[in-house]
């Protein structure tokens, strides 16, 4: 397969070119979905796509997006599934989970953008997402309307710069919210603006009123470490992953937990640990026991398994550029990585190859819409849908 | 068709690795000594160099308040930014994510801070902020050289005798403490290169005590990244901005150093340099079976980048308007930009076996 010049002047003219009006459904082999399945933003090889793949890591479905997307939240119960934006993106896609009907593209204001993440509330009827208000350098809540058409219906502050994931606490009216600390501008494309003078935060948010319920920071020394990835655990303790924007032989732990009533702790383990990590985690997520977590290293190519209740490591993934990771199975994950493969992963087990998609790299983000290990709500019955 | 083929081989083990193990190992750590000691050193150490004569110029101006020696200052600050324009780009190790580069100079700036902040500095006149050591530990953005540019304009447009009031008093002492401060930091980079823990060994003995790189691709791989990151810089930061300026999707203009007429030298610089980069490091001697195309390709675009820099004609002082750019220099610069950005990540680095993931660039 020999690649010409010519190929490639071609292909600038077709990069700008996104296809899509060619969303396609890909169905499994008895045209119905299976029990179970992944979603992921990903590269492929005429563009970026949203897919969503089968406990196998088959693809079930494709939907081809304008340019690379990073996290998907989805409400089960509505069938529907939103995928964001990487930042400073400004377009998200909302989707139905049980059937190839056309997504819906919405956009935020000119004057925000996206971070990549959002959160449904309780309900379905509400989408949050965190947004960027870069002319005043403030982070922002964007509220969307999820049952019309996606119109924002308003926002409030995230009470910090640069917010990254956010997740709804069990109660169902908190959001918790991940400001890394950094503040960028898309005029400056993906450049930090305030290394220097970061201050990251976890903040707790009553989602009716915005208000800030309570805020915490880390000690001065850490305070280049950006908070951005979260999981939440059935009690309301949110698990974090961190990115060092120091010197790496400075670098402190990158895993720590907080909750409403409780500061942030960084895990006691290795101190050559964060250094070896390259400073980074790329994704965390909890197991469906809610005690086992997932991190990812993707600079290192290592995904790391911890019992949170012990506070230590016990076991690991190696994965070139692996990144995605959702709970799989009754005590598993299944992981994700820049180079297209997907495994089925366990602490103290040896990984089993799932796929290998050609061409295709996963962005950081995978999440499982598969519940209790049987048929998700959301590939069974009809359900209200907005589209 | 065109796309799938090319991006699919792009990703695809189709990239062979032309040697395997020791021997490709052996062959990368000789191309990344080849490039510190070629381009990364040199283009360093050109810039320490260009930064103290400009602390010297200012130096001599303050101390005799001589106006003929103004010519002098102005001509080592173009020096100091086009040297820095050279080694943006190597903002690994010494020059990493320590807020150095920020320190250097300060931009993007997209609020304005610079300005606002340089604004009440020199209407409080804070005595502290003329020791260099002290201003090391204030606001990046009063500190750099945007910090310097902003008095060297006011010094540029005040009328005559208020210029001279200023430049004889705290405006003159505290721009040679930002060059002073400039060249301490370009000091500290190059010490940090030096001595058997040093960023020099550290890249040239790999393995597994080195604290940062324990193979010689992850070596390679830091050079491949940071020739990434310069291409995106002369991109995102100049040439994208000129080009949606030209073709209206941006209203306002804002390019480094463009109100003191380098912005078009500084692109320029960028690009030379990052031609004298690739020219030590030569991935592309691994581009061949399939991708053997990229090596001609990425050598004729690097000229090709070059060349068409040189012909970027812009008024850069003043107000600049659309119908002053030539919208298909810019967008051809905007695609030689890209394009080796594509080919340097995508083909060259897959074919010499480095490891440039799709989740590692810039986290997210």
């Amino acid at each position: 397969m020999a690649i010409d010049r010519r190929n490639f002047l071609q292909s600038s003219i077709l990069l700008s070119l996104s296809p899509w009006a060619l969303e396609h459904s890909v169905q499994a082999g008895d045209g119905k979905y299976q029990s179970g399945a992944f979603i992921s933003a990903v590269r492929r090889a005429d563009g970026f796509a949203l897919l969503i793949l089968d406990e196998a890591g088959v693809v079930l479905r494709e939907i081809p997006l304008e340019a690379r997307g990073h996290d998907t939240t989805v409400h089960l119960e509505r069938g529907i599934g939103v995928m964001f934006a990487r930042r400073p993106g400004d377009f998200a896609v909302a989707f139905a989970l049980r059937r190839s009907s056309p997504p819906q593209l919405f956009r935020t204001p000119p004057d925000r953008h996206f971070y990549g993440h959002g959160v449904f509330s309780e309900d379905g009827q509400l989408l949050y997402a965190t947004e960027n208000d870069f002319e005043n350098a403030r982070g922002m809540i964007g509220i969307y309307d999820a049952t019309g058409g996606f119109s924002r219906v308003g926002e409030f502050l995230s009470s910090g710069i640069g917010p990254h994931d956010l997740q709804l606490l069990p109660d169902g009216e908190t959001l918790v919210v991940a400001n890394g600390g950094i503040e960028t501008h898309p005029d400056a494309g993906r450049a930090k603006l305030n290394v220097h003078d970061m201050q990251p935060s976890l903040a707790f948010i009553n989602r009716a009123d915005g208000r800030l319920l309570v805020r915490h920071e880390l000690f001065r020394d850490f305070r280049k470490l950006s908070i951005r990835h979260l999981d939440v655990d059935a009690s309301g303790r949110v698990w974090f992953g961190g990115q060092w924007e120091g010197s790496l032989d400075q670098a402190p732990q990158l895993i720590g937990s907080a909750s409403r009533d409780r500061p942030l702790e960084l895990l006691a383990m290795n101190a050559a640990l964060p250094a070896r990590l390259k400073g980074y985690i790329g994704s965390v997520a909890l197991d469906r026991s809610g005690r086992l977590l997932a991190a990812s290293a993707p600079r290192a190519g290592r995904i790391l398994y911890l019992d949170t209740e012990a506070g230590t490591i016990i076991g690991e993934s190696h994965l070139t550029d692996g990144c995605g990771v959702a709970p799989r199975g009754p005590a598993g994950f299944a992981i994700s990585s820049g180079t297209g493969e997907v495994r089925a992963a366990a602490p103290g087990a040896d990984d089993v190859g799932l796929a290998v998609h050609s061409g295709t790299a996963f962005d950081n983000h995978m999440i499982s819409v598969a519940i209790n290990g049987g048929t998700s709500s959301a590939f069974g019955e009809a359900a209200e849908s907005v589209f | 068709m065109a796309l799938v083929l090319l991006i699919t081989c792009l990703l695809s083990p189709c990239a062979s690795v032309a040697q395997d193990g020791e021997a490709r190992a052996q062959d990368l750590l000789k191309r990344v000594e080849r490039t510190v000691d070629g381009h990364v050193l040199p283009t360093l150490a050109d810039f320490s160099k260009k930064a103290h004569r400009l602390a010297d110029q200012l130096a001599t101006f303050c101390a005799s308040r001589d106006q003929a020696e103004m010519a002098g200052v102005k001509e080592a600050f173009g020096e100091s930014v086009l040297a820095w324009a050279r080694a943006e780009h190597l903002r690994f190790g010494p020059l990493g994510p320590n807020g150095r580069s920020m320190r250097i100079n300060f931009w993007p700036d997209p609020h304005g801070v610079t300005w606002r902040q340089m604004r009440r500095v020199l209407q409080a006149k804070d005595a502290a902020l003329l020791d260099p050591d002290t201003l090391a530990k204030q606001s990046v953005a009063v500190q750099g050289l945007g910090a310097l540019e902003v008095i060297l304009l006011r010094w540029s447009r005040e009328p005559a005798a208020k210029a001279e009031e200023g430049q004889s008093s705290y405006e003159c002492r505290y721009a040679e403490a930002i060059a002073r401060n400039v060249a301490n930091v370009s000091d500290q980079v190059m010490q940090d290169w030096k001595g058997e823990d040093g960023w020099r060994s550290r890249f040239l003995k790999p393995g597994p005590d080195n604290p940062v790189y324990r193979t010689a691709e992850e070596a390679a791989a830091q050079l491949t990244k940071s020739m990434l990151l310069g291409l995106a810089l002369l991109q995102d930061q100049h040439v994208l901005v000129l080009f949606e300026f030209a073709t209206g999707e941006r209203k306002r203009i804002k390019l480094p150093f463009r109100r003191s007429g380098l912005s078009v030298d500084y692109i320029r610089a960028s690009a030379e340099s990052l031609k004298q980069f690739h020219e030590h490091f030569r991935l592309t001697d691994y581009a061949r079976g399939e991708v053997a195309w990229t090596k001609s390709w990425t050598e004729e675009t690097f000229v090709t980048l070059n060349q068409t820099a040189r012909r970027l004609k812009i008024s850069d002082k003043g107000r600049l308007v659309k119908s002053d750019l030539d919208v298909d220099t810019l967008r051809r610069l905007r695609f030689y930009t890209n394009g080796l950005r594509q080919i340097y990540g995508r083909a060259l680095a897959p074919a010499a076996g480095l490891t440039i993931g799709f989740n590692e660039l810039d986290g997210d």
